[in-house]
């Protein structure tokens, strides 16, 4: 952190907006770590048991679309899971920051879009240092391929992307209505089904398979299963489409974000 | 040098108590056709304004005349619907001290976070550190959690890191006193210091004595505009002139007699649709800022008709916190002869949503068929709190309304009485 400390921005705006960013994401983390030993390892004890039962469950049914094996079964489960948590972690914290923080709002000047920006940026810095480190190893040792691992990177970034779009527009939705949570958790629910994370992608019946198309983390996990879990070169088309639905969601998100932001002060 | 310079600024906002925040509710309204466009009040009417860098210019106007939001213009938490806002030089806003702060963090963490929010940097924060423990007197307590600290002394960490760096504009809602008497002797010389070097100072204050001993300029809002602006001395007075025709605050209850006399004068004085209330002349945790009536669909109105039942909403300020609140007020004939006087407690609980601190308008809906055709006058407004007695209370006669008679066609008959329910008789 000190090192990002000392980093001097051209603009003062932009240099305000990272010394906002930096205190309030150090806070958010500390608030999180506070009195666990853990810190952030704990965030992977949900999906490492998900993945457990999955297996135990589903794991002799399913491993016959995985090569009959049982361990990429799981591998699979496991970074989709990931992926899954790390969506429905991020968006549901960002859901309600700008909410949370309207009183602030009111008193001091600041720039609303910060508040969801930080509750995404702490989670990014939870998954770089507990969930990503784990996703290299395996690429590591499933491929050999260092360069497989750096890959890694692309779909994690367009998944970050596809957070903050989608953090963007549920803070400034949740502003305006308050009965939001519930809708959204049903729609994190959706998303979790529709999204192949315990069972393959080959179940799905055709007629179906056009609408998973729709789901913005269905080319994520699928890189990354890709990369992980076969150690191989994923397609091409899968990587840009997974960049292009990361584009898309977060010129949606800050798009509607900026449009609304002129309302807020009334509701808050 | 201008610092700050106003153009044209207007500010319509959206009123709250009609809009649904519900995403299920909006949708089924939507379905329905009944969908209503939120309604929209005008908060600030084009005001413009220049104040010279190391002016010292004061704010006055009764409660809602958009003393804080003009402040809030100022300091760009609120953006304007039309004109531009220019200011030169950074703003020290002590509008709310310790609004930023983290409970949960301890003091010097708290410090970094404050001061990067109000615009400095992290850095720079950082060094600043021990000048503000020192200047808050709170050395020992550098790496407790705020939650830990007395709310003076939280006050007093927040006077000392906005007030650490002199501001190019300071701005003061209410004047400041923080903690005990040493520290406020404390502050006050910091403020001087900075009123002695030229800043510029702009004041809300209910204090118009001060006002006008420490201010060069005043700007009287009404109604969000600016109703007058120019030398303190002046406007004060005009302002006071203004506001004493419905002043009488300290009186009690009037007799009824005095009721009967004023009738017979003045019986076409009272505001009719809404009356806005002086502000009260000692602090009070609650402030009625005004009183109007509405038909069904709380559209505000003078006369209401008898068969409908209406309503009389009642704006109050919550300003600091308290246990229980009741609001109540009489309306009376012209004669002076009370006929309700509606309490809140007897129709909502003393506390939740009716303490909440922030500005409320408590809708008292009246029934139909109830009051007889005729005029009649609220008479006295007063919102109290077990075990403190009345924080707010205005009793004078301050707005009439009027009952318009049914139809012809209802056939009904008032004769002497007072009230006119519905009746039923049946034959055995």
């Amino acid at each position: 952190m000190t090192v990002f400390s000392k980093l001097k921005l051209p603009s003062p705006q932009a240099q305000r907006y990272w010394d906002l960013l930096r205190v309030l994401v150090r806070r958010n983390l500390k608030v999180r770590y506070r009195g666990s030993f853990l810190g952030a390892y704990w965030s992977l004890l949900n999906p490492l048991i998900m993945t457990g039962l999955y297996a135990a469950i589903f794991g002799s049914a399913f491993a016959s679309y995985y090569d009959n094996s049982l361990l990429k079964y799981i591998l699979a489960a496991f970074t989709g899971l990931i992926v899954i948590n790390f969506f429905s972690a991020s968006t549901t914290q960002a859901l309600t920051s700008v909410v949370a923080n309207g009183a602030l709002l009111n008193k001091v000047q600041l720039p609303a879009s910060i508040f969801p920006v930080s509750v995404l940026t702490a989670n990014v810095v939870q998954f770089a240092i507990s969930s990503l480190p784990l996703l290299m190893l395996v690429t590591l040792i499933t491929s050999g391929n260092p360069l497989l691992m750096l890959l890694l990177l692309v779909p994690v970034f367009s998944l970050v992307l596809v957070c903050t779009g989608i953090g963007f527009l549920t803070s400034a939705l949740y502003v305006f209505f308050r009965d939001l949570p519930y809708f959204y958790e049903l729609l994190v629910f959706v998303l979790w089904l529709s999204s192949p994370i315990f069972y393959p992608e080959g179940i799905v019946p055709a007629q179906l398979k056009p609408f998973l198309a729709l789901n913005p983390l269905f080319p994520i996990i699928a890189s990354i299963r890709h990369i992980a879990v076969l150690g191989q070169l994923p397609d091409f088309h899968l990587l840009m489409g997974s960049l292009l639905s990361g584009m898309i969601m977060l010129g949606l998100g800050l798009g509607c974000f900026r449009w609304w932001r002129s309302q807020f002060m009334d509701l808050l | 040098m201008e610092a700050i310079r106003l153009d044209n600024v207007s500010l319509i906002r959206r009123t709250q108590e009609e809009f649904s925040y519900d995403l299920k509710k909006t949708l089924l309204s939507f379905l329905e056709g009944k969908y209503r466009k939120p309604s929209r009040r005008c908060v600030l009417d084009n005001i413009s304004l220049v104040i010279e860098a190391g002016e010292k210019v004061g704010i006055i106007g009764s409660n809602g005349s958009g003393k804080s939001t003009l402040l809030k213009v100022i300091c760009n938490i609120l953006e304007p619907t039309s004109g531009k806002v220019r200011v030169k030089g950074n703003i020290a806003p002590l509008i709310e001290l310790g609004a930023g702060f983290d409970s949960d963090m301890s003091v010097m963490e708290n410090i970094v976070l404050y001061g990067v929010m109000l615009g400095f940097g992290e850095q720079e924060m950082r060094r600043r550190i021990p000048e503000i423990v020192e200047f808050a007197e709170l050395e020992d307590y550098i790496s407790v959690p705020v939650k830990a600290l007395s709310s003076g002394m939280v006050a007093r960490l927040g006077f000392a890191i906005a007030t650490d760096i002199q501001p190019d504009i300071l701005i003061l809602d209410e004047v400041l006193s923080v903690g005990d008497e040493s520290f406020k002797n404390k502050s006050k010389q910091r403020i001087e210091k900075f009123w002695q070097a030229h800043a510029t100072i702009l004041l809300v204050s209910h204090d118009l004595i001060f006002l006008q001993k420490s201010c060069e300029r005043v700007i009287w809002l009404e109604r969000g505009r600016v109703k007058q602006i120019g030398n303190s001395e002046e406007i004060i007075q005009a302002y006071l002139e203004s506001v004493v025709i419905l002043d009488p605050l300290e009186k009690a209850l009037p007799a009824p007699q005095e009721f009967q006399e004023l009738d017979i004068d003045e019986e076409t004085s009272y505001p009719s649709r809404e009356a806005l209330l002086p502000p009260p002349t000692h602090p009070s945790a609650v402030i009625i800022t005004r009183v109007f009536i509405t038909n069904q669909d709380k559209q505000i109105t003078a006369s209401v008709c008898f068969e409908s039942p209406f309503h009389i909403g009642i704006e109050y300020t919550v300003e600091t916190a308290i246990n229980n609140l009741r609001i109540g007020l009489y309306v009376t004939n012209q004669a002076g002869v009370v006929i309700l006087e509606p309490s809140s407690n007897n129709f909502l609980p003393v506390t939740g949503k009716i303490t909440a601190l922030g500005q409320h308008t408590l809708y008292v809906k009246v029934p139909a068929p109830l009051l007889v055709p005729a005029t009649y006058l609220l008479a006295g407004v007063g919102a109290y709190e077990e075990g403190f007695g009345h924080h707010y209370g205005f009793f004078n006669r301050f707005l009439t309304f009027e009952v318009t008679p049914p139809p012809k066609s209802s056939q009904l008959s008032f004769g002497q009485e007072l009230v006119h329910p519905k009746i039923e008789g049946i034959i055995e």
